[in-house]
């Protein structure tokens, strides 16, 4: 063609945005689609989950931009019911699975009848983690974000998300401000998170550290608060290095428990009988203390290597008032081998400490009076969840990405993730039920995401 | 009087003016502050400074030169050369060979003084045997131009001074202002006021002027106006093509362009100007602002 | 109008500060340098390790709006 009647402009306009740095405002005339898939499965089993999301944004000739995000998470399988391992059958009747059952008999829903039926109850083999099978649920989340600079210098960050579940709602909203100093080379910003979320299990929310098949319930739902503080810098060390610190504060008062997890209570070792249910054993339901504050610091550093390369590393401390200390550490190489394919290596390592109320089972007398049928927790908080429990875990993982075009990427993650118990032991008699049984159960998990994005 | 920066203080804004890159260079500040004012005029000067030493082809000390002396070996370039250098190519293959820093050698042929002198066609011809990026060997960051071969950043500078400094100022302030080398200028707006800068651009024919306003845009202005050379009722603009070494003949006079960089613009317009009589088809089918002076 | 008009001859003294200059960002503007290079990927791996681990957050508000408490 002929230069009278080439478009230039554009070739123009990325010529001339490489000679002057990025400062150059490109009128982003496009939204630019994000998809993925995620899908997660847990060994033995347990949890597999889908998950996928799709992710809208625009920026404007203002340099304002907006963000939409839609997450569908559809999870099935079985859960870990905080029960002990025993050496003995244990049978366990879900009031998650009844409630589910007595509504399907009401609305006489054959389908979800079929489903439930035989979950109603469930029984654990001899030397099995207790599993609940009737972990089933959707998350429906949709959040939105706008970025707009302000004209003393600033730029306001408003958000908001709604997320819901089939026992669970959760509403926030986060603000934002951050301002550049120092030639750009320096950003501050400070956010504000609120969170209120609403708790309705199946059944009602029981009643804490009172026996499980009992069917005490404390109403129907309940409600937590969180308020996240951060206060983040962001500073360029120089042409090949990009730092940033974040510090955090979180502040969460409410329901904290898991209404479904539930502890085992033994006499030497050994299952006691449930005094109320011959058929079964006794178990507590967990207590979680009202409030938590966490502490978070978080370190980051981007460093290029070569001309495309780039190491990521990142360090996080965290610490609460329930005695949880947290260490992780992540790196990521990315490996630019062509113009339009890149390879990320990636390994995580993570570390906590326990929460002074975690514990894996309950012993009666020091922890739980037993008299008769009358049973009284002599704690004020236990979990067994293992979330609370101290362990370490490794991450391990890879990425490719491939270009297709000038405006669209197609990638694929590949994660392997693995738990290993630092707890120590809780004493256990010789020859007892629970002699010679695992009190942690390791989480191994592996991910598979893919990736699309393109302009529109 | 000779002087190193001059600092106004108008009706809500401030003005700094310093003499380089052959012109007057201005910057409109919006705000009262006269510190602040200083400051950004100074930061301002010591950029257009840095850019006038590092590239100026009447230097014997900078890189430039280093280039042009260097009889055939090998150079390699700093980051922000290589830059300069990788843009200069692009907009080789992107004009189709018409913009070329090589051909800065044919200004030892033509003088143009609006006389009719023209020089003999075997000047010129010898003078082809030095010019052409594509006889240069580029490897960024490594440039290699055979021996007798020149270049000159002089058809890009002014327009890239006026760029960085408009980052420079960008980043060490949050108001409008207005960077303008000698009509060549790129703004940030609106004013603390909601107004917007006002320009005045000639139009048609020299002397009506009109006044736009601009927002956050470029612009630059080619032109011949008193640098031509008359014969036979034809007029030869200085612009010069590199292809033939011979001017453009049918030209605008002048040519003003809107774009959102003051590179951007200044490429439009000196693009348009070697187009000759295509010149206003081709800013056309850019989907560019733009007036053009016959 | 015209308010003042100051002349000033002289050169002030120039900041010493060394900033990365913008030709010089040119490594900081790629994407993969950007500090979150794949935020859907952060939000799964934050929703994962919010499920599985007590720690959440740091490089961005730890709430989750999860009932996997």
């Amino acid at each position: 063609m002929q230069l009278k009647n080439k478009q230039i402009g554009k070739r123009l306009t990325l010529a001339t945005s490489a000679l002057l740095g990025s400062l150059q405002a490109q009128a982003a005339d496009y939204w630019e689609v994000s998809s993925a898939l995620l899908m997660y499965s847990e060994a033995d089993d347990r949890v597999q989950a889908v998950e996928p999301v799709l992710n809208l944004s625009r920026q404007f000739d203002d340099e304002s931009s907006i963000n939409v995000r839609v997450i569908y998470d559809a999870l099935t399988g079985s859960s870990p019911n905080g029960a002990m391992p025993a050496s003995v059958a244990q049978t366990f009747t879900s009031a998650s699975a009844a409630a589910r059952i007595e509504q399907a008999e009401e609305d006489d829903d054959e389908e979800e009848l079929e489903k439930y039926g035989d979950r109603g109850s469930y029984t654990i083999a001899p030397g099995d983690l207790p599993l609940d099978p009737s972990f089933e649920d959707n998350r429906t989340v949709l959040s939105l974000g706008w970025t707009r600079p302000l004209s003393n210098g600033y730029t306001m960050n408003l958000g908001g998300a709604y997320s819901s579940e089939g026992d669970f709602t959760s509403f926030s909203v986060n603000g934002a401000l951050a301002r550049d100093f120092n030639n750009k080379a320096t950003t501050v910003s400070l956010g504000l998170n609120l969170e209120a979320d609403s708790i309705n299990p199946n059944g009602g929310v029981p009643t804490a550290l009172t026996m499980y098949g009992a069917g005490n319930t404390d109403g129907s739902d309940d409600t937590k608060q969180v308020v996240d503080l951060m206060l983040g810098v962001t500073q360029v060390m120089n042409r090949r290095w990009l730092m940033q610190f974040n510090l955090g504060l979180s502040q969460s008062s409410g329901y904290q428990n898991d209404p479904y997890k539930i502890l085992t209570v033994v006499n030497d070792g050994n299952l006691i009988v449930n005094p109320d249910d011959p058929e079964s054993y006794l178990y507590l339901f967990e207590n979680r203390p009202e409030d938590r504050q966490k502490m978070s610091f978080f370190w980051q550093n981007k460093v290029a290597i070569g001309a495309d390369d780039v190491i990521d590393v990142g360090y996080r401390y965290m610490t609460d008032d329930w005695s949880v200390n947290s260490h992780t550490l992540d790196l990521t190489y990315h490996w630019q081998i062509s113009e339009g394919l890149y390879l990320e290596p990636h390994y995580r390592y993570y570390r906590q400490s326990a929460a002074d109320f975690y514990t894996p089972f309950l012993n009666a007398g020091s922890e739980v009076e037993v008299v008769g049928s009358s049973v009284t927790a002599l704690v004020d908080e236990a979990s067994s969840d293992p979330r609370l429990g101290a362990f370490s875990a490794d991450t391990m993982g890879l990425k490719v990405g491939l270009a297709l075009g000038s405006s669209s990427e197609l990638s694929l993650r590949y994660e392997v993730y693995q738990q290993h118990d630092d707890n120590s032991l809780k004493a256990v008699a010789a020859g007892s039920h629970l002699d010679g049984m695992s009190q942690f159960a390791e989480l191994s998990a592996s991910w598979v995401q893919l990736g699309y994005t393109f302009r529109w | 009087m000779t002087y190193q920066l001059q600092l106004t203080q108008l009706d809500g804004y401030c003005r700094v003016n310093f003499p380089a890159m052959a012109c007057l260079c201005e910057v409109l500040i919006d705000t009262s502050d006269l510190q602040q004012a200083l400051a950004l005029g100074e930061l301002a000067r010591s950029e257009t400074q840095r850019i006038e030493r590092k590239y100026s082809r009447y230097r014997k000390d900078n890189i430039v030169a280093e280039i042009n002396q260097a009889d055939g070996r090998t150079v390699t370039l700093d980051d922000e050369t290589a830059g300069l250098i990788e843009f200069a190519a692009e907009l080789y293959d992107l004009s189709e060979g018409r913009f070329d820093i090589t051909s800065g050698l044919l200004r030892q042929a033509w003088t143009f003084d609006g006389s009719d002198r023209l020089p003999p066609a075997a000047t010129v011809e010898a003078l082809l045997n030095n010019i052409g990026w594509s006889r240069v060997r580029w490897q960024p960051p490594q440039l290699t131009l055979q021996p007798g071969m020149e270049i000159d950043l002089g058809g890009i500078g002014k327009e890239y001074a006026v760029d960085r400094v408009y980052a420079e100022l960008e980043q060490a302030f949050n108001g409008a202002f207005l960077v303008n080398f000698g009509g060549d200028l790129r703004a940030r707006g609106p004013r603390a006021d909601g107004s917007q800068w006002q320009i005045g651009v000639e139009k048609v024919s020299a002397g009506q002027v009109e006044l736009i306003e601009l927002g956050t845009a470029a612009v630059a202005t080619s032109g011949d106006s008193q640098r031509f050379l008359l014969r036979d009722g034809v007029r030869y603009s200085h612009i010069l093509d590199p292809r033939s070494g011979w001017p453009v003949t049918d030209a605008p006079r002048a040519v003003t362009v809107v774009a959102s960089s003051c590179l951007q613009a200044g490429i439009f317009s000196t693009l348009a100007l070697m187009m000759g009589s295509e010149a206003e088809e081709f800013l056309a089918a850019q989907d560019v602002q733009f007036w053009s002076m016959r | 109008m015209l308010k003042t008009t100051l002349v000033v001859l002289a050169v002030v003294g120039l900041c010493g500060c060394s900033t990365v200059k913008p030709w010089e960002r040119d490594l900081l503007a790629k994407p993969q340098m950007a500090l979150d290079s794949d935020p859907l990927q952060t939000a799964f791996e934050d929703h994962i390790y919010f499920s599985k681990e007590a720690s959440s957050g740091g490089r961005g508000f730890g709430g989750g709006g999860c009932g996997c408490n």
